[in-house]
């Protein structure tokens, strides 16, 4: 009795978590599948079973008929340079926050503070209206640079520093000698190169995110990000079907395999300079 | 060297000051003015903007509309983030180990491309949730203007609370092993040991996911903007969403920077005023 009442809550608890599973890998599942199908095939029969033959249609429409290759190649570019400044001022400012006192830290600190307060908007608008009237519109430098400074890396930055990086070993590489500009990039850089990384991926999937500002700032077709690229294909009958549905499609699934290899790659990053951290430290 | 705190601070300081300080200033100086032609500046006004910002209906409604997501969707982010999270920490095997990574993975997948996703699922001719109710003999169309509330719901909830379990799942492992240890010594069951001990212990963590929670849902815009190409939806769905169509159906920028100031105080004060509630209610 007892012994087939647990065989009945592990049933449940079993099928619980399936749902559960299910639930969050369908639309991803379907991704998949429905851009390896041909385009007939994605508005018929069951949506979730696999291609009945494998076609690389959608992606050769996406890349070679349409500028949905050239709008992901704007995203990734736009959102790479974001990240790569943003990360490495935020360190920098972070580090001369954590190890220096100088004249209007403070107030400079609790400013930095302040705009985590703040939403968004209130500084995308005007944003907007700034780089209008600087006749940045519709440039990429217009879009990249106003997006590639992070408050909240600072923040991180500082709070990782402070108690990863001992006064110590920065004081000996000083009385041996080493330039700050060496410290910072041979020690500074390489203790925090887990979260700089971290806060890499972070800041590019942000700059990849930002609808609203591609849309208040470009207007050409060929330096729009690619949800802009996206958004646009979303009224269907604007244009051919099959080639909407390829940039839909296949813009996501080329979007989310990027995501993904991204994340892979700086777990790996992650796992070795905390190797590297411990090695240091021992 | 006194000048070497500056020069680490230099790269991101400008870019704050310029691109974050200075639009502040640049929303509240355009807001006094009305515009004639290009001429933003051509003549001063002064709060007139702002005192039509504040008794703008359709930005009430905006923030109402929040208000009443925020209501649906904290309630179901508590109660599923705190299962899985329990589940996931007190049965710690493969199983619920997958969970969590499976939970978490929509999270790297940029908003955009989930709010497009979802649109698909839904689609009620061809969509994957339309077949997958048509097994239960469910006619169910979530794009309709009397559920779309509902459809964001879901699409946010797909996106958030894998990380939000991740979140609370910090928290229980952050309770000390010895409280354990003296609660199974006196004989506490896995029920009560969830509900006198680790429910009451992670309620720092639970705050903090409402917070954040309540702060994000006023930055709305990717999922509700995307929705909006697909489903009826009205222009002041969320705050984000009617300002972006003030700026795109009118031009009028100077109405739309005192919006941006206004939306950016009521969030900081809704946000604090809820802040304060729920940690009073401790």
């Amino acid at each position: 009795m007892h012994s087939s009442r647990k065989f009945i809550i592990r049933i449940v608890e079993a099928v619980a978590v399936l749902i559960v599973m299910v639930y969050f890998l369908m639309p991803l599942w379907w991704l998949i599948i429905s851009s390896f199908k041909p385009i007939p095939e994605i508005y018929r029969g069951n949506p979730f079973l696999p291609p009945l033959m494998p076609s690389f249609e959608i992606f050769e429409t996406l890349f070679l008929k349409t500028e949905g290759g050239l709008w992901l190649f704007n995203s990734v570019s736009y959102s790479a340079v974001t990240a790569f400044i943003a990360s490495l001022s935020s360190l920098a400012a972070g580090y001369s926050f954590s190890k220096f006192s100088f004249k209007g830290r403070s107030f400079l600190y609790g400013l930095v503070a302040f705009s985590l307060t703040l939403p968004v908007i209130i500084v995308a608008v005007p944003t907007f209206i700034l780089v209008k009237n600087l006749g940045g519109l519709d440039t990429a430098i217009g879009f990249i640079v106003p997006l590639s400074f992070s408050s909240f890396g600072v923040f991180l930055m500082k709070i990782f520093i402070d108690s990863n990086v001992s006064n110590d070993l920065l004081d000996a590489a000083r009385i041996d000698g080493a330039s700050e500009i060496r410290i910072f990039f041979s020690i500074v850089l390489r203790l925090c190169l887990s979260s700089l990384l971290t806060l890499f991926v972070i800041h590019f999937i942000q700059t990849w995110n930002n609808l609203i500002y591609g849309l208040l700032i470009l207007y050409t077709k060929e330096k729009f990000i690619l949800p802009q690229g996206m958004d646009i294909n979303l009224y269907f009958g604007s244009r051919e079907l099959a080639h909407s549905l390829s940039i839909l499609i296949g813009g996501a699934s080329s979007s989310v395999l990027l995501m993904i290899l991204l994340f892979l790659s700086v777990e790996k990053k992650i796992e070795e300079s905390f190797q590297a951290g411990y090695g240091m430290k021992g | 060297m006194k000048k070497t705190p500056y020069i680490f601070l230099s790269s991101f300081l400008i870019l704050f000051a310029i691109f974050f300080i200075l639009p502040l200033f640049v929303a509240i100086y355009t807001a006094l003015y009305a515009s004639r032609g290009p001429n933003m500046y051509y003549q001063f006004v002064g709060p007139r903007n702002f005192l039509k910002g504040i008794t703008d209906i359709k930005l009430w409604e905006a923030f109402i509309n929040m208000w009443i997501f925020t209501l649906i969707w904290i309630p179901i982010l508590l109660v599923t983030g705190l299962a899985l999270s329990i589940y996931v920490y007190n049965r710690n095997n493969f199983w619920s180990r997958l969970l969590l990574v499976v939970a978490f993975l929509p999270y790297a997948v940029p908003t955009v491309i989930g709010s497009i996703l979802w649109g698909f699922m839904y689609n009620p001719t061809s969509g994957g949730l339309t077949y997958v109710f048509s097994l239960f003999n469910l006619k169910i169309n979530l794009l309709k203007p009397e559920s779309i509330m509902i459809a964001l719901v879901n699409i946010i909830a797909w996106e958030y609370l894998g990380f939000n379990t991740v979140i609370l799942l910090s928290g229980l492992r952050s309770i000390p092993t010895y409280i354990y240890e003296a609660a199974i010594i006196d004989g506490a069951t896995l029920s009560s040991i969830i509900k006198n001990i680790q429910i009451p212990l992670i309620k720092k963590y639970l705050y903090f996911i409402v917070a954040t929670t309540i702060i994000g849902a006023q930055l709305l815009f990717n999922e509700p903007y995307i929705l909006g190409r697909i489903a009826p939806i009205q222009p002041n769905f969320t705050p984000n969403t009617y300002i972006y169509y003030v700026i795109k159906s009118t031009g009028n920028l100077n109405y739309a920077a005192s919006l941006s100031l206004v939306i950016g105080v009521v969030s900081i004060i809704s946000s604090f005023v809820l802040f304060r509630r729920i940690m009073r209610g401790d």
